[in-house]
């Protein structure tokens, strides 16, 4: 195939065929299985729909209930504090990471490890946390042996500890994704900067704020944009297994609510609001820390 | 590029594996010979998976079934047993216009929530005769329409197929040792007996209130000793509300169980299914439960299991009646393929015979009215008679859906002490009237 | 793996000795290291107990040992047959991700196309989509596509789901290869689809293990959609058959750890052979 004859022919112009071509596929499948259902659940928010009956168009009668709807609220704070987590997870896994990929002491224990608790099923997680928490668990008799009874509680059994304990299993769970994703992030960089640094008398931290860091912006932007989706839209298995929205409504988020109203009140139409405002909220986030972290830059990541 | 190119070769392999083994999945109706019966099951057995009592009765049923009925097969799904899995399901499907034939669900609000997509069975019921006579009257009541079959004249949904109730069951050996006999039968009594077996060492009562449950039964229980004839449909009605005296003092009641220190300290984020299995494993005296868990603890206890009406609080009309319930119902969605198939199916399911299979595998009295005149086992036939003089249902079945989940939820927190009783009530009456609206 | 076998130019240096924060740092993954591996414990004692003994004592070390609860899980679980669905399941998807993903990273990072930018941020905004949003309407969808009980239905929707994840993971990657790479493979006459079956593709190694290991834990692990999607027990997966062992009345819970265990060691075993690989793409020169 000959090379830069003319306007008509040449690499640019078969990639402006063959781009699409190879993105289609990518495409069709996230039209049909993510946009069509999507567009479905923007039509049924204006509706009243229990699912045995046809829907009726009421307008934006859901948006205006969900304005007034305490729970919702609840919901959407436990949410946000679920998303409080997130700095916490981008940082702590660079520098584990970090530790790893500089062969710190017992580094080969941590490389074997690191990722399963990612592997294991939420069920066992869950069930394990309920009984390492509950009043007489593990967690208490710890406490209790070592002297520090002050610190013993009923863990599940009120809001506020409860929430810091999903938190835990979320931290503990999910950091196993993130040290990963930085770890590849750093295979891809070229070793002689580091080296460079390193050359220049500069210490593990200085090359890890100077090289890495810089280097790794993208990762680190993915980890934090996918870190927050999941405070907001991955964790009804956490909530479910453990607390199952209790003690009370206390531990519901805002997922838990989408799935009770939607199948146990079979209030489709506010569900599918609900879902609407969910993923407006994702998507404000995730375009706002975009921004923050390019700078304002548009265009593609 | 040797090693490349069998990567390659390696990767469309398994690429083209995969495809056809996915090519080669059969959807779930048979297409082979004769008609299938899609049989749905929720309700108590959602639990029959294979090697369970549950699953030995279902069994039976279905070979029966297709002796009877040559050419047809049926092919049994379970629900989830989690209620909100199982309502997600069966609303997906119902939304989505691909129903089974024949379902079980849970009987009360469960049924009532889906009566839009349920074939009215009064045709096929007055074209049986005697059928509807041949069923213990009571539990009509939770497979019809506001809760009133009216002499089968009502709106009815489903067919009853278990009688149910809340008992306190208790370990007789740990009693002894207590120096009592059996558990008392008013809340005053009970505190005083809590402090006697307490003294022993032994913790009287294990109360798993995670979700609500535990208190939901005890105060349906003892709502019956406060109820007058009609208060439930006062009720249903939002005449009578939740924040009311008999409810307050119910709940005040519960809550001395805490107080005089009955139950275990975590009892409001312990799960019941966990108290009954403490229960079994004979950590504690006594635990509130209903007839479907007599063979786990007949199982893992024998003859030291005991059985004794839950303590009232109450002295109204009915203080020495009971409440009850019919725990699940066998429906027909609309658009079912094979309605009358279904039909037939179900009458098998109540049958004489079949129910009184159905006993031992499943502990609970059956609603076929012979049937629970032959029981055998001495406590089915404890639960029948018991649950036989039902005045009002279980609480929880009665109300409509959404209220019954709000429900679970703030009789836990009034149980926590989270909120006072009131406050919680109040709440609840707040559901009861926006889900009415 | 010994040091000798990596490239001397990029061997890590090593921590130098004497470093304060060494020793709480190692203590502290130390004992991050452990609690992973706690689980495991777990399940495997949990497994071996009999119902009555899980009573008595749920962490502490089995007092009795049985082999029932194997025994209730494979048998009365299915586990053998839903093991294959969840294997069927898990390939076929990660078959369809990586052709589309690659293609699609590679399409919207190297190649050069009108409407590329409007293409590729729609197909990363539906990350914001929080999947169970959308289950009635994917019901609905599958039903009337005639794919219910089906492995497609869930092939391709995992696909979906996760395509805006994976494209953006496999474009980030592509693009941080220098461009050189490409002209140098163009000046050599190949054409889009060699360069991109023969240099990319092979440079992109470390984010295909990244991504197989990601995909594969999210379909192996999922529930929600396999419950919904798939009721017989021909297609019906692991996870969803494991977890119906858990019932209304009776909890059986070492059956419960056994099955769970079983449908945890085949990922723990995949994380372990990709981890490797993932470490050996890192040391080998994944640049060169």
């Amino acid at each position: 195939m000959s090379l830069d004859i003319g306007f008509n022919r040449g690499p640019h112009n078969r990639e402006r065929l063959w781009g699409p071509l190879y993105a289609l596929p990518a495409i069709a499948l996230v039209v049909v299985f993510i946009g069509y259902p999507f567009g479905s659940i923007i039509y049924h928010s204006f509706t009243h729909w229990n699912g045995l009956e046809p829907a009726r168009w009421i307008g934006v009668k859901n948006y205006r209930d969900l304005l007034h709807d305490s729970l919702f609220r609840l919901a959407l704070r436990n949410n946000l504090l679920f998303a409080i987590s997130v700095p916490v997870q981008v940082v702590v896994p660079l520098l584990m990471a970090y530790l790893i990929h500089e062969r710190i002491p017992g580094w080969r224990l941590f490389r074997a490890t690191y990722f399963l608790p990612a592997v294991y099923s939420t069920v066992v997680i869950g069930l394990l946390a309920q009984v390492i928490f509950a009043s007489h668990g593990a967690v208490n008799i710890a406490f209790g042996k070592t002297g520090l009874t002050g610190l013993e509680h009923d863990w599940l059994g009120s809001g506020p500890t409860a929430i810091g304990v999903i938190l835990l299993l979320l931290i503990w769970a999910n950091f196993g994704y993130n040290v990963v994703l930085y770890l590849a992030g750093m295979s891809t960089m070229d070793p002689q900067l580091p080296e460079a640094a390193r050359v220049d008398g500069a210490g593990r931290l200085a090359v890890l704020r100077h090289v890495y860091i810089p280097g790794l912006r993208r990762v680190i932007e993915l980890v934090l944009v996918t870190n927050t989706i999941t405070a907001f839209a991955y964790m009804l298995t956490y909530i479910f297994v453990v607390t199952n929205g209790g003690p009370g409504f206390d531990t519901y988020d805002t997922e838990f609510l989408i799935y009770n109203e939607a199948f146990s009140y079979q209030a489709l139409g506010y569900a599918s609001a609900i879902g609407v405002v969910l993923t407006l909220i994702i998507l404000l986030f995730g375009v706002f820390q975009i921004r923050m972290l390019t700078g304002g830059k548009t265009g593609s990541a | 590029m040797r090693s490349q190119r069998k990567r390659w070769i390696v990767l469309l392999a398994v690429v083209a594996a995969s495809l056809s083994l996915a090519g080669t999945a059969t959807t779930a109706s048979g297409r082979g010979q004769g008609q299938t019966l899609q049989v749905w099951l929720g309700g108590i057995l959602t639990t029959s998976t294979s090697g369970t009592p549950f699953r030995k009765w279902v069994d039976t049923q279905d070979k029966l079934f297709e002796k009877q009925n040559p050419g047809v097969n049926v092919q049994i799904t379970l629900l989830p047993a989690d209620n909100g899995q199982l309502a997600a399901k069966v609303e997906a499907a119902f939304t989505a216009h691909s129903v089974p034939d024949v379902m079980m669900l849970y009987a009360g609000a469960y049924t009532t929530a889906y009566q839009p997509g349920l074939m009215q069975l009064n045709k096929y019921i007055d074209a049986t005769p005697g059928f509807y006579k041949s069923f213990v009257p009571m539990t009509w009541n939770f497979a019809c329409t506001n809760f009133d079959c009216k002499n089968g004249k009502g709106y009815i949904m489903g067919v009853p197929f278990d009688l149910g109730g809340f008992v306190m069951f208790y370990n007789k050996a740990l009693f002894k040792k207590a120096g009592l006999t059996h558990p008392a039968s008013t809340f005053s009594d009970l505190y005083k007996q809590c402090a006697v077996i307490k003294g022993k060492g032994i913790l009287p009562m294990i109360y798993g209130d995670r979700d609500g449950y535990a208190t939901s039964n005890m105060l349906t229980s003892d709502l019956v000793s406060y109820f007058r004839p009609g208060d439930l449909q006062r009720l249903l009605a939002q005449k009578l509300h939740f924040n009311s005296p008999a409810f307050i003092s119910s709940l005040n009641a519960i809550r001395g169980l805490k107080t005089h220190g009955c139950i275990n300290s975590d009892a409001s984020s312990f799960g019941q299914l966990n108290s009954d299995n403490k229960f079994a494993a004979g950590a504690a005296a006594m635990v509130e439960g209903q007839p479907q868990n007599l063979p786990q603890f007949v199982g893992a206890l024998g003859s030291k299991v005991g059985v004794w009406p839950m303590p009232v609080s109450g002295h109204g009309p009915w203080a020495h009646k009971q409440a009850g319930n019919a725990i699940d119902n066998w429906v027909i969605p609309n658009g079912a393929k094979n309605p009358t198939l279904a039909w037939k199916y179900i009458q098998l399911a109540t049958s004489k015979r079949m129910q009184l299979l159905e006993v031992p595998e499943l502990g609970s009295p059956p609603s076929n009215l012979a049937a629970a005149n032959s029981v055998k086992d001495p406590y089915v036939r404890y639960f029948a008679r018991l649950t036989a003089q039902a005045q009002i249902p279980e609480l929880d079945q009665a109300v409509p859906n959404q209220v019954a989940l709000v429900l679970y939820r703030y009789l836990n927190q009034a149980f926590s002490g989270a909120l006072s009783p009131s406050s919680a009530m109040s709440h609840v009456d707040q559901t009861m009237a926006q889900a009415n609206h | 793996m010994s040091a000798a076998s990596i490239p001397e130019a990029i061997q890590p240096a090593r921590i130098r000795a004497g470093s304060i924060l060494r020793w709480p740092v190692v203590a502290g993954m130390t004992l991050i290291a452990l609690s992973a591996l706690f689980p495991l414990y777990f399940m495997t004692a949990g497994a071996f107990r009999t119902k009555l003994d899980w009573e008595r004592s749920l962490v502490g070390w089995p007092t009795t040992t049985s082999m029932q609860a194997f025994h209730d899980a494979w048998v009365s679980g299915h586990i053998s047959l839903y093991f294959r669905n969840s294997a069927v399941v898990t390939s076929g998807t990660i078959a369809l991700t990586l052709i589309t993903a690659t293609l699609g990273g590679y399409a919207f990072s190297k190649l050069n196309w009108r409407g590329k930018s409007a293409c590729y941020f729609f197909v990363l905004a539906w990350m914001a989509v929080p999947p169970l949003v959308l289950m009635v309407p994917i019901y609905v969808e599958m039903v009337q596509l005639h794919l219910m009980n089906t492995y497609w239905s869930v092939i391709l929707l995992y696909t979906a789901i996760n395509l805006p994840f994976n494209c953006y993971l496999m474009a980030a990657f592509f693009r941080s290869v220098p461009d050189e790479l490409i002209e140098a493979a163009r000046m050599d006459g190949a054409s889009i689809h060699a360069t991109f079956l023969r240099v990319m593709v092979p440079i992109a190694k470390p984010a295909i293990a990244t991504l197989c290991i990601f995909n594969i834990l999210y379909v192996w692990n999922e529930f929600l959609f396999a419950l919904l999607l798939l009721s017989s027990d021909n297609v019906k997966t692991l996870t969803v058959g494991v977890l119906q062992m858990q019932g209304r009345f009776f909890y059986n819970y070492p059956a419960l750890m056994a099955g769970l265990l079983i449908a945890s060691l085949p990922v723990v075993g995949v994380y372990l052979v990709f981890q490797k690989y993932l470490i050996r793409a890192v040391a080998a020169g994944a640049l060169k």
